[in-house]
C-alpha cells in the first residue's frame, strides 16, 4: 500500500509540472501584448520597452519559466493587470464559495445518480426503468447554460421562488440555501445523469453474479442484500465515475457561476479571460486544475483502499 | 460495418426515429442558404422581439431577425464544427492511441501527456485555448478537438492492448509482419467499431462544447448565427421573450439527444457481448 501512495503522489507532481508547463506556454504564445496592456493606452513605446525589462519579460522564455515555478512555490501567483490586486489573495477568498458550489454539485449528482441508478436496476427493463434512463441520457444531452437558463425562467421568472444570481452569506443558513440551490442543480445534472446510468450497469452486473443468488437462497433480506453487498460491490466504477465529473464540474463551475454571477474562482476565471488579464487566468487555471487532480489522488487512494487488487499491481 | 449489425439497427426502434431526426436536422442546416425563409442578418426592426406567428414560426430576436432561419444557419456552423473537430479527434487520437497500444516505449510518453491534459478541467482548456490563441475557427475546431483526444487515445489504446495478445496477431508477428502492416490490415479494422460509437458519442459532446464556447462570447462572432450565442443574446429578455431560448435551445437539444441515443443503439449494435 505504502508503495502504491508513493508511486502515486510522484506521478501527481509530475502532472502538476506539466500542467504548469501547458498553461505557462500557452499564455506565453497568446498573440495578446499583456505589458502594452498593463502600461495603458498612451504609453510610449519606451515605456513599454521599460516595463517589459522591469517585468523580465525579454528573458529566455526558460528563465522565465523557472522564476514562475519559483514564484509558485511561493504561492506567489503575480498581480492582476487590471486591478494589481495580488491574485493569490483574490483566489483564495473566492476559494470558499467554488468549493461549496461544487461539493453541492457533487452531492446532488452523487446522492440523486446513485438512487436513480439503484432503482432503475432493480426494476430493470420495466418501465420505471426505461422513464429513469430516458431523463438520464436527455441529462447527459442538455447543455447546462440551457438548463441554467431554463430553471431560472421557471424558478424565477415565473413562480418568483428562488433568487436569480449571487451569493448571499453561507449556504448553510436559509436565505444562503436558497442562492445555492440553482446554480448546484445546474451544475450537478448532467453528472447526475452519467452517474444514474453507471450504476444502473454495474448494479445489474453485480445483481446478475452468483453470490447473490447464494445470498437471495439463504434467505437474506432483499433490502441487505441490495445495501450491504450489491451496491458496496458495484461502488468501485460509480467512485472513479464521480472522481472523473468533478473535474467536469470545475470545468462547468466556469459556465454555471458566470451565468449566476456566483463569485467563484470560475467566474474570476471567465472574468480574466474577458479582461485579458493573463497573469489572472494563469493562476485560476492553475489553481482549478490542482483542485481536481488533488480529488483525483483521494479517488484513486481511496480506490486502493477499497480494493485491495489495485494497490498490488 | 457488418450487415448484421445495420439490421439491428434498422430493426430498434429508438435508432431509427434518431437517424430520421438527424438527418433532416443535419439537412436542413446544410442546406439552410435555400430553406430559410428569410437571411441570418436580415434586420426587420419594426417586427423585434415578436413572439411565434404565422410569419416568423419562432418568432424574431431583438433585432427584429427572424429565430426560425437564425436557427437553420445556426445550426451549419455548430454541426460543421463539430464533425471537423470529431474527424480531428479520431486521427490524432485513434493514431495516438494505437501508437501507445502497440509500442511499448511511445505508451510511456503518450499516456504521460495524457494524464497532463486530462488534469486540467475540460471546458476550461478549450475555453483557455480559443481566449489566448484567438477565436478563429481553426483554434475553436482545435479546441473542441482537445476536450475529446484523450477520451479516444485512452479507448483504442486498450483496445489494441487487447488485440495484441489475441491469436492472429502473434500469429502474424511469428510470420514477421512488420508492425506497421499488423496495425493497419489486421487490428485496426477490429477497433473500427468502437472508434466509430465514440465517435458519434464525442460528436454530441463536440457540439456542446462549441457551444458553450459561443454562449460565453468566445468562437463564432455576431453577427454569424450560432446556437450557443443565440441563446446568450436572450438572456437579457429571458422574462420577457421565452422564444428566443427556447427555440435554439430545443434545436441543440435535440441534436445532441438524437445523436447520444443513437450512439447507445450503436454500441448494442455492435457489442458482440449483447448479441
Amino acid at each position: 500500500m505504502l508503495n502504491y501512495v508513493i508511486k502515486r503522489l510522484l506521478v501527481s507532481v509530475f502532472v502538476v509540472l506539466g500542467v504548469t508547463v501547458v498553461i505557462f506556454s500557452l499564455v506565453h504564445l497568446s498573440p495578446g501584448d499583456p505589458v502594452r496592456m498593463m502600461a495603458g493606452i498612451d504609453a510610449s513605446d519606451e515605456d513599454v520597452e521599460a516595463l517589459r525589462d522591469k517585468l523580465g519579460m525579454n528573458d529566455p522564455l526558460i528563465v522565465q519559466y523557472f522564476r514562475y515555478l519559483n514564484d509558485l512555490v511561493h504561492l506567489d501567483l503575480g498581480q492582476s493587470i487590471i486591478s494589481n490586486k495580488n491574485i493569490a489573495d483574490e483566489i483564495f477568498t473566492r476559494f470558499r464559495n467554488t468549493a461549496e458550489l461544487a461539493v453541492m454539485g457533487m452531492l446532488v449528482s452523487a446522492v440523486f445518480g446513485i438512487l436513480i441508478g439503484t432503482i432503475a436496476a432493480v426494476n430493470r427493463n420495466r418501465w420505471l426503468d426505461k422513464t429513469l434512463m430516458s431523463l438520464s441520457i436527455t441529462g447527459i444531452s442538455v447543455p447546462s447554460f440551457l438548463l441554467a437558463l431554463l430553471l431560472i425562467l421557471f424558478f424565477v421568472s415565473k413562480l418568483s421562488l428562488l433568487p436569480a444570481s449571487g451569493r448571499s452569506g453561507s449556504p448553510f443558513t436559509a436565505e444562503g440555501f436558497r442562492y445555492i440551490i440553482l446554480p448546484a442543480l445546474t451544475l450537478g445534472i448532467s453528472g447526475m445523469a452519467s452517474v444514474a446510468r453507471l450504476t444502473r450497469s454495474s448494479v445489474v452486473s453485480v445483481l446478475n453474479e452468483e453470490f447473490v443468488m447464494t445470498l437471495k437462497a439463504k434467505g437474506l433480506q432483499r433490502k441487505l442484500i441490495l445495501f450491504k453487498h450489491v451496491l458496496r460491490n458495484a461502488s468501485l466504477p460509480i467512485l472513479t465515475m464521480i472522481g472523473i465529473d468533478f473535474g467536469y464540474l470545475l470545468g462547468g463551475a466556469v459556465v454555471t457561476e458566470t451565468i449566476f454571477a456566483w463569485p467563484g474562482i470560475g467566474k474570476y476565471a471567465m472574468d480574466a479571460i474577458n479582461n485579458n488579464d493573463f497573469p489572472a487566468v494563469q493562476g485560476s487555471v492553475l489553481i482549478l486544475s490542482m483542485m481536481f487532480m488533488l480529488i483525483n489522488l483521494v479517488v484513486d487512494l481511496l480506490y486502493g483502499v477499497l480494493d485491495p487488487r489495485v494497490s498490488l499491481e | 460495418m457488418h450487415s448484421k449489425a445495420l439490421k439491428k439497427i434498422f430493426k430498434n426502434p429508438t435508432a431509427v426515429v434518431c437517424i430520421v431526426i438527424l438527418a433532416v436536422l443535419i439537412l436542413s442546416c446544410v442546406f439552410s442558404d435555400v430553406l430559410a425563409p428569410y437571411g441570418f442578418d436580415e434586420q426587420q426592426l419594426h417586427n423585434a422581439r415578436q413572439g411565434p406567428s404565422a410569419e416568423h414560426i419562432f418568432g424574431t430576436d431583438e433585432y427584429g431577425r427572424d429565430i426560425f432561419s437564425r436557427i437553420l444557419y445556426g445550426g451549419k456552423t455548430s454541426i460543421v464544427i463539430g464533425f471537423a473537430a470529431v474527424v480531428l479527434s479520431v486521427v490524432v487520437g485513434g493514431t495516438l492511441g494505437m501508437l501507445a497500444g502497440y509500442y511499448k516505449k511511445a505508451e510511456a510518453i503518450i499516456m504521460r501527456l495524457v494524464d497532463i491534459q486530462v488534469a486540467i478541467p475540460g471546458i476550461l482548456f478549450a475555453i483557455v485555448i480559443v481566449a489566448t490563441l484567438g477565436d478563429s475557427l481553426f483554434n475553436v475546431v482545435v479546441s473542441v478537438a482537445i476536450f475529446s483526444i484523450p477520451t479516444m487515445i485512452r479507448v483504442v489504446r486498450s483496445e489494441v492492448l487487447s488485440m495484441k495478445q489475441s491469436e492472429f496477431v502473434l500469429a502474424a508477428r511469428t510470420y514477421g509482419l512488420p508492425s506497421w502492416r499488423i496495425l493497419l490490415i489486421h487490428i485496426l479494422p477490429n477497433i473500427v467499431h468502437t472508434m466509430i460509437v465514440l465517435a458519434t458519442m464525442r460528436f454530441a459532446s463536440s457540439v456542446l462544447t462549441s457551444a458553450t464556447l459561443s454562449f460565453l462570447g468566445l468562437g463564432v462572432k455576431p453577427p454569424m448565427a450560432d446556437w450557443g450565442s443565440m441563446i446568450s443574446n436572450g438572456r437579457t429578455f429571458i422574462r420577457s421573450d421565452w422564444w428566443v431560448i427556447v427555440f435554439p435551445g430545443l434545436a441543440l437539444l435535440l441534436l445532441t439527444l438524437a445523436v447520444n441515443l443513437l450512439g447507445d443503439a450503436l454500441r448494442d449494435a455492435l457489442d458482440p457481448k449483447v448479441q
